[in-house]
């Protein structure tokens, strides 16, 4: 069964987000990467750049798929993960701690209210199968 | 899960080692175990046991067996020796390839198919539409199960297991009935990875049991089993083709670069001989190159391939990442025009990424060190 730690907030798409003020620390989960298999490439915004709740912000390749990251939030990216994109496998080993992607400077702190509690989460995965 | 697919006598076994079950040809097949890089790397390092039991089978007898499948095939079957396999393919009048299959002599008369699981139907009607009634044809898939051992440790293992079968003596390409651990097999060392090994085909009721044993006296050697994902990246890295991208019935053997399985000159008659005569006197329009791509990201089938202008000439077949390499590689079909040049940019999603082109294999092969029979 898929990890789903508590205290984060989930998306449909896979993505956790970690809130502390207004910072949003984002990645994707244990399920995403699992589903993906062995990652090869992530594609990330750039320090500075601005993200759009709903709107892809970029891409996670596998051997065998290619995936859209879809914004938890809005706001200005502040902090890119270097290390994981020179070695995008820390995602399939630590998809929560070392294989966090972008810390996000939150412009409106309500845009977590409509996502997942990890318990709906968990329910969520589990239908998927 | 879908109720519409087939599972293969395996099924089981997938499940109880945690494996990712997708649908491939009508079939519930394990895409990976632990990992498509770590099971690729397992094969080439130690041994790889890939459950191919989707496969198709097809038992053709007959005193003219050969002379009627030879109307069909583009290699020589009356060079095949008793207890022999030969790549062949099917062609339609085009020259493009109905199937690539593997041909066995199993007696005087008797000649086995092993025919790709896609293809299965079409292979089976095309043969009844064709062999005369002098042929009498068997659908053995259903009732035959066929495990892959591939690597290093591939003949070792299966000396543990069976020593009384003599397995160093059988060269590439060559077959036999032998038996392990009282499990009656027909034997190939025939692969899809480039590394020595076997093809084992049985009885469906055993393949759960020839499976187990060779897992867990294959494990000591570092045995891991591979799924479908680490089988097209083994197969990538050795540039062997895969129908649907690579062969299709629009796409000629000569194209896909395998002229040395399409005997024009030692044949006189096969379905396609003639399309394939004309296409060799004037040059196949499109040619397969390989690549290694100088990006991370991988170059998939039907990304577009240009020259460093960004002329469009072509597009990619299969790609995949090679552990072997570290880096991205990919075969793909270029107009002959521009088939001399060396890189080409390739493009994916927005971004054009460079690539060169190599020579194939981009791993070695090592299969040609059993080459002694």
């Amino acid at each position: 069964m898929a990890s789903v730690p508590s205290g984060l907030n989930y998306t449909k798409e896979h993505e956790w987000v970690l809130m502390e003020d207004n910072i949003a620390t984002i990645g994707i989960t244990d399920f995403a990467q699992e589903s993906l298999g062995d990652v090869t490439y992530i594609q990330l915004p750039k320090e500075g750049e601005t993200i759009s709740k709903n709107d892809p912000f970029g891409v996670v390749e596998s051997v065998k798929a290619v995936s859209d990251l879809y914004a938890p939030v809005s706001g200005r990216v502040i902090e890119v993960n270097q290390p994981l994109l020179d070695a995008p496998e820390l995602v399939n080993q630590d998809p929560y701690t070392d294989g966090w992607m972008l810390k996000v400077e939150v412009k409106d702190p309500s845009d977590v209210e409509d996502l997942m509690e990890p318990k709906e989460y968990k329910d969520y995965i589990e239908e998927k199968g | 899960m879908n109720a519409l697919l087939a599972r293969t006598p395996l099924y089981q076994n997938h499940l109880a080692l945690k494996a990712r079950m997708v649908p491939f040809a009508g079939y519930e097949m394990p895409v990976q175990y632990q990992g498509v890089i770590e099971e690729t790397k397992a094969c080439r390092k130690a041994v790889g046991l890939f459950d191919v039991s989707h496969m198709g089978q097809f038992s053709l007898k007959g005193k003219n067996v050969v002379s009627q499948l030879q109307k069909l095939a583009t290699n020589q079957l009356s060079k095949i020796a008793l207890g022999q396999a030969q790549y062949n393919f099917l062609c339609n009048e085009r020259g493009g390839v109905i199937d690539d299959i593997i041909v066995y002599r199993r007696s005087e008369d008797e000649l086995f198919l092993c025919v790709n699981a896609s293809n299965r139907l079409a292979d089976w009607d095309w043969l009844a539409a064709h062999l005369d009634k002098t042929v009498s044809r068997v659908d053995l898939s259903d009732e035959t199960a066929l495990l892959a051992v591939q690597g290093p440790q591939a003949e070792s293992l299966l000396t543990k297991l069976a020593p009384q079968s003599d397995w160093g003596k059988m060269g590439y390409y060559w077959a036999k009935e032998t038996s392990i651990c009282g499990i009656p097999v027909f034997a190939s060392r025939t692969g899809y990875t480039g590394e020595d090994g076997f093809e084992l085909y049985l009885k469906s009721d055993k393949a759960s049991q020839l499976w187990d044993l060779l897992l867990n006296e294959g494990s000591p050697l570092g045995l891991q089993p591979c799924g479908l994902g680490a089988r097209d990246t083994l197969r990538l890295e050795m540039g062997y083709p895969l129908h649907g991208h690579e062969l299709s019935s629009e796409i000629t053997p000569l194209q896909a670069g395998l002229n040395w399985a399409v005997k024009l000159d030692s044949v006189p008659e096969f379905m396609g001989r003639k399309a394939l005569i004309q296409e060799k006197q004037v040059g196949p329009r499109v040619l397969l190159k390989a690549l290694t791509v100088q990006d991370k990201r991988i170059a998939r089938q039907g990304y577009e391939i240009a020259t460093p202008d960004k002329v469009s000439v072509g597009t990619i077949s299969s790609g995949s990442l090679s552990p072997h390499l570290g880096c991205p590689i990919a075969l793909g079909f270029i107009s002959k025009e521009a088939a001399h040049l060396s890189h080409f940019l390739i493009k994916v999603r927005q971004d054009w990424v460079p690539a060169s082109v190599t020579t194939l294999p981009f791993v070695p092969s090592q299969v040609k060190k059993r080459k002694d029979s």
